[in-house]
């Protein structure tokens, strides 16, 4: 999997790459399905988490319950929606779900920044908006170029994916930004008091977040079929696709998961950056506050 | 008055954009060339937040006059080199004294800074004035005790060539020695620098110690609950310029 797991928000909108890997797989031969028996014995796995927990004491036995019971409820929830809007096959419905997903992604972003300022939700939803569906339009009407455009089955885990990636990297890049502009205060301010403009005095504080947002996929990127099969691609070989065209495919996602990261990143540093300073050369610290 | 100021503020305000309480009201004030002015006040007083808006730091309403030109945005950047704020607490980065001593000639307002690049000689001769040595260039910055550290801050800051400094507590955290080292070197900077009366400077310096204010400074001003107060100065010599501020604050 990409970097999903930085933040366990499984909200609908965070469709796992294996589902899409077997959309576009195709149908296989031998049978794959689950019974929901055969879910249930996955599930007792969980067991496992529960009793070091209770063991080790630390505290964790609910949270790994309601964890639990929200993705049984949100993937079922995802799933039913999913069903619906296959069958209806029509742009309108797939449209509304893929804002309803960007929207929630846009949201999921600031939930874990500890210092923000008040349109830090605007920018963030207009920064996933712009960067996951550039890169998600780009790939459906000119890479993958399914029949019809707008087909559900290649949208929707597409744009998943890429907002759960772009979501990743802007709340690691703003998160960052705001918590080292506090703690480099001093710096910040004694660059401005000797002259510096404000975005001579933000550079660094900028790059720094920048980095931050980025490393996680440049990791993912270079370890990518040694540590682990990315996820796309195990749900085209489960489902029994030809591995180097699983392959293809992968290569294609993590090069547009990268792009999805760096247009929202920087865009949505820069919207911060803009909203944080004021053209007097001032940062408005009065608007930073912490949550 | 034969000089015009060298600054004016005029009905200079802070509010709080966030909680809307008002910091700073109204505050005005003329500052000529050989000023000398203490601000006392109760901490929380709004000391800072007043040497802050002087030097455009904070979201202020109001105006700003140097030498005759009102700032706008653009020329912010370069009016800060002149008219220059040392908080408490000095800042360095990571890195050399002499490297950070560097930094302000790597901003773009540089270029139209009174003085354009780097002057090692200069910072090595300051140095030695106020008792450091100039060996300290090569050390990190960081590892200065913070008497030091404030030293290399106004040496920092004097190396752009100043018109006006804005001391907020500069001495708070230095023991007598050093203290008494730092009130030198500044009266020493404005009896040089106005000695040749063409490009005349001036200090406004904060103090918790009304004693400090009185051996530095020829006018105080206080500072209460964000209103500032003109000027008790018990100094006569500077009557004139105490009247202006007293005009100054007037217009408000």
């Amino acid at each position: 999997m990409f970097d999903l797991n930085g933040l366990d928000v499984t909200i609908p909108g965070l469709i796992h790459g294996q589902m899409l890997g077997q959309f576009l797989a195709p149908r296989p031969e031998g049978d794959i399905s689950l019974s929901w028996f055969e879910v249930g014995v996955a599930a007792s796995l969980l067991l496992i988490n529960a009793i070091i927990s209770i063991q080790l004491g630390l505290g964790m036995a609910k949270r790994i319950a309601t964890s639990s019971v929200r993705m049984v409820i949100q993937l079922a929830i995802l799933g039913l929606v999913l069903k619906q809007i296959f069958e209806l096959s029509q742009p309108a419905p797939v449209l509304a779900l893929a804002a309803t997903m960007t929207i929630i992604a846009g949201v999921s972003a600031v939930k874990r920044i500890d210092y923000r300022y008040p349109s830090i939700y605007r920018n963030s939803i207009f920064s996933v908006w712009t960067s996951a569906w550039i890169v998600t339009s780009i790939t459906v009407l000119i890479i993958v170029r399914p029949q019809p455009w707008y087909s559900p089955q290649v949208v929707i885990p597409l744009l998943g994916m890429v907002l759960g990636n772009s979501l990743t990297g802007i709340s690691l890049g703003l998160d960052r930004f705001m918590s080292e502009l506090r703690n480099r205060r001093g710096e910040v301010e004694t660059m401005l008091a000797l002259g510096a403009t404000r975005w001579e005095s933000c550079r660094g504080v900028f790059v720094e977040a920048t980095r931050t947002a980025m490393i996680p996929i440049l990791n993912t990127m270079s370890v990518a079929g040694i540590v682990s099969i990315p996820g796309m691609m195990t749900g085209q070989l489960l489902a029994g696709a030809e591995p180097l065209e699983a392959v293809k495919y992968q290569i294609m996602i993590m090069f547009v998961i990268a792009a999805a990261i760096a247009i929202g990143v920087v865009l949505s540093l820069s919207l911060s950056y803009r909203n944080v300073t004021n053209s007097n050369h001032q940062i408005e610290w009065d608007q930073i506050r912490r949550h | 008055m034969s000089q015009p100021p060298l600054l004016q503020i005029h009905n200079v305000s802070r509010t709080d954009t966030s909680t809307g309480k008002h910091l700073l009201e109204s505050a005005s004030l003329l500052i000529h060339a050989g000023d000398r002015i203490g601000l006392v006040g109760n901490s929380g007083s709004g000391k800072s937040t007043f040497l802050r808006a002087m030097a455009m730091l904070d979201r202020c309403t109001g105006e700003w006059i140097f030498n005759g030109n009102t700032i706008t945005k653009d020329d912010i950047p370069a009016y800060r080199r002149t008219v220059i704020y040392l908080s408490q607490r000095p800042f360095f980065t990571t890195g050399t004294v002499e490297e950070n001593l560097r930094l302000p000639f790597l901003f773009k307002s540089a270029e139209t800074g009174a003085r354009d690049s780097f002057q090692r000689d200069l910072a090595a001769s300051t140095m030695q004035t106020l008792g450091l040595s100039p060996q300290i260039l090569n050390q990190p910055a960081e590892s200065l005790s913070g008497g030091e550290q404030q030293m290399v801050s106004l040496i920092r800051a004097l190396l752009l060539d100043p018109r006006i400094l804005l001391l907020d507590e500069p001495t708070a955290a230095l023991d007598s020695d050093a203290k008494l080292r730092f009130e030198e070197r500044i009266l020493k900077w404005h009896r040089e620098s106005n000695a040749g009366n063409e490009y005349g400077r001036a200090f406004l310096w904060t103090s918790h110690d009304p004693n400090q204010v009185d051996r530095l400074t020829d006018q105080t001003l206080t500072m209460q609950q964000g209103e500032l107060i003109l000027p008790t100065g018990p100094n006569s010599e500077n009557q004139s310029a105490n009247k202006s501020n007293q005009q100054a604050n007037g217009v408000g």
